[in-house]
């Protein structure tokens, strides 16, 4: 489904992301761990196409997307959702998943929709806004951290994406709050790419786990495989027991 | 408002604009006729700075392209009023490419100090293809538009004024359907959040782009009235001055709304010529006065004003 071939992201002096490869198979639910400045938003911007990487290649679904810019990619099947919140926040609710509905359907742009349309739009963004517990009418701006953060998962499912980038979906929500918000992305059959410090979280949705420390991959694996693992305890795990726990 | 209710109301206004010949002297009505075409201009630069989030200080260069069009067409192609028309929407739209292509790619600030300089490059380009433009005597010796035969029935300016009412309708009506399309929605989308519209899969400067062109197509559309209402077109219709005035009725009006910058635009061109006639160049203090009113106390505009009454109510 998505391979990372060797992919290089260099700011300067520095490699934010260093010669990573990775591959995810399709229906897997891949976490991305590691410590802050370990480069996993970056290499996350490299898939989604917002960066483009410095070296390295990247594939989706059996082809070189290295180039392709962000919307192209996206309707490819690519779906990101941001670390910090990005929503129309002048809009409603209702009308921000519209336009990840309309931009599925391909007629983001049209200059005309019948009501018809218009009606299945409303219908669809619905469903997507009942998945994640919100209400259609309220605006953006207005929602809570935690229902901002479902809002931005409900406009990335609403584009009925093949592979789902979330970037931090559970950051500064209530332990309820993310035990719950785990138990959302359970439900979900789409190929997942997420990056998380809420370990619970993690372990909780994960099929499969990847530390990210320096910009190098250091480990790779089950999530018990990872648990266990000494390396990854003593640059990520032991880290996060003294700073989270 | 009720959708049935707002038909009933859209049917009302127009009935009551439509009945104006029989009411107003020609001299009222000829003004009227000017300030529906600014009112238009309003509403797109409206569709442009409030719902795209494009600021643009050169608007009149999309006035200025309609009035030459439709101009230059009349001295040469053809006297039909729509013909001239047609030539001034499509010569909107090829300019707006052109610009809007480079414009599209600068933001805020940027965008706003690129606007002003096509403006600037469309008063320079008016002013100097003296051949074709008549420099800055203007372009001159317009013949009058044909108005389908309407004016061997009733006077010609109530035949123009009627045709002026007419294309603004239309115009209007093109900008708010489209305000309420998809790509209208798309647009704002791009206003509120560029990142986020890439990661949904649109193709952002190609959406702004098409907003600067849906913006221009009907600017041009109330220019070519301006020329064919005057049988005359200049340079000084192009300049910065007019650029501002459009901003200051988009301001009065409200730029969230359409409607409002159109109300706002016929009632600032009224304004203008009672109070010119009265007061001569002091016009501009009025104008600077109503300005600085507009952004202090009605920043929502009348469209704003008119909300908070209807929720207060």
């Amino acid at each position: 489904m998505l391979r990372l071939h060797e992919v290089t992201m260099r700011f300067g002096a520095l490699n934010a992301v260093d010669g990573v490869s990775l591959t995810v198979a399709e229906g897997e639910r891949r976490a991305l761990i590691g410590p802050n400045g370990a480069g996993k938003s970056t290499l996350f911007a490299t898939i989604a196409g917002s960066l483009r990487p410095t070296a390295g290649t990247i594939e989706f679904a059996g082809r070189d997307v290295t180039k392709l810019p962000e919307h192209r990619r996206a309707r490819l099947g690519i779906a990101r959702t941001f670390q910090h919140s990005s929503l129309f926040t002048g809009l409603t609710c209702e009308e921000n998943v519209a336009l990840a509905v309309r931009s599925r359907q391909g007629v983001g742009t049209r200059i005309w929709s019948s009501p018809a349309a218009n009606l299945r739009t409303k219908q669809e963004a619905a469903r997507f806004l009942d998945l994640m517990e919100l209400r259609a009418g309220t605006l953006a701006g207005s929602l809570s951290h935690g229902e901002a953060r479902r809002l931005e998962v409900a406009m990335s499912l609403a584009r009925d994406p093949r592979l789902l980038l979330l970037d931090e979906p559970a950051a500064g929500m209530s332990a309820a709050e993310s035990a719950k918000f785990a138990e959302l992305i359970q439900v979900l059959d789409t190929t997942l790419l997420i990056v998380e410090h809420d370990l619970d979280v993690v372990f909780a949705v994960a099929s499969h786990v990847t530390v990210l420390a320096a910009g190098q991959v250091i480990a790779d694996g089950a999530p018990a495989e990872i648990r266990a693992s000494e390396e990854v305890e003593r640059v990520y795990l032991g880290t996060t027991k003294e700073i989270w726990c | 408002m009720n959708p049935r209710i707002k038909g009933v109301a859209v049917a009302a206004v127009l009935a009551v604009m439509a009945v104006m010949p029989y009411v107003l002297d020609p001299y009222r009505l000829d003004l009227l006729s000017g300030g529906l075409a600014y009112g238009l201009m309003a509403a797109s630069l409206a569709f442009l700075v409030g719902h795209g989030g494009l600021p643009s200080l050169g608007h009149a260069a999309f006035l200025g392209v309609g009035a030459y069009a439709a101009g230059l067409t009349a001295k040469h192609l053809t006297a039909n009023a729509l013909g001239q028309l047609l030539v001034a929407i499509a010569a909107g739209v090829v300019f707006a490419l052109l610009t809007g292509w480079f414009a599209v790619r600068t933001k805020g600030f940027f965008f706003l100090m690129f606007t002003l300089a096509i403006g600037e490059i469309a008063v320079q380009a008016a002013t100097r293809s003296t051949r074709v433009t008549g420099g800055d005597n203007g372009l001159s010796g317009i013949p009058k538009a044909e108005l389908f035969g309407l004016d061997a029935v009733v006077p010609y300016v109530a035949a123009f004024y009627w045709w002026a009412l007419a294309v603004v309708a239309l115009g209007f009506g093109a900008l708010v359907l489209l305000r309420n399309s998809p790509l209208g929605r798309a647009v704002a989308g791009a206003r509120e959040n560029e990142a986020r519209m890439a990661a949904l899969g649109y193709h952002v400067t190609g959406v702004r782009l098409a907003a600067v062109v849906i913006a221009g197509a009907v600017c041009a559309a109330g220019g070519a009235l301006v020329e064919q209402k005057d049988t005359f077109v200049a340079p000084t219709h192009l300049e910065i001055g007019v650029s501002v005035l459009l901003l200051v009725m988009v301001l009065l009006g409200g730029r969230d709304s359409l409607a409002g910058p159109l109300v706002a635009g016929v009632a600032l061109i009224v304004l203008r010529a009672v109070t010119s006639t009265a007061l001569g160049d002091k016009w501009l203090l009025v104008e600077g006065a109503l300005f600085v009113i507009c952004v202090y106390l009605l920043p929502g505009g009348l469209q704003g004003l008119w909300r908070r009454r209807a929720q207060a109510a």
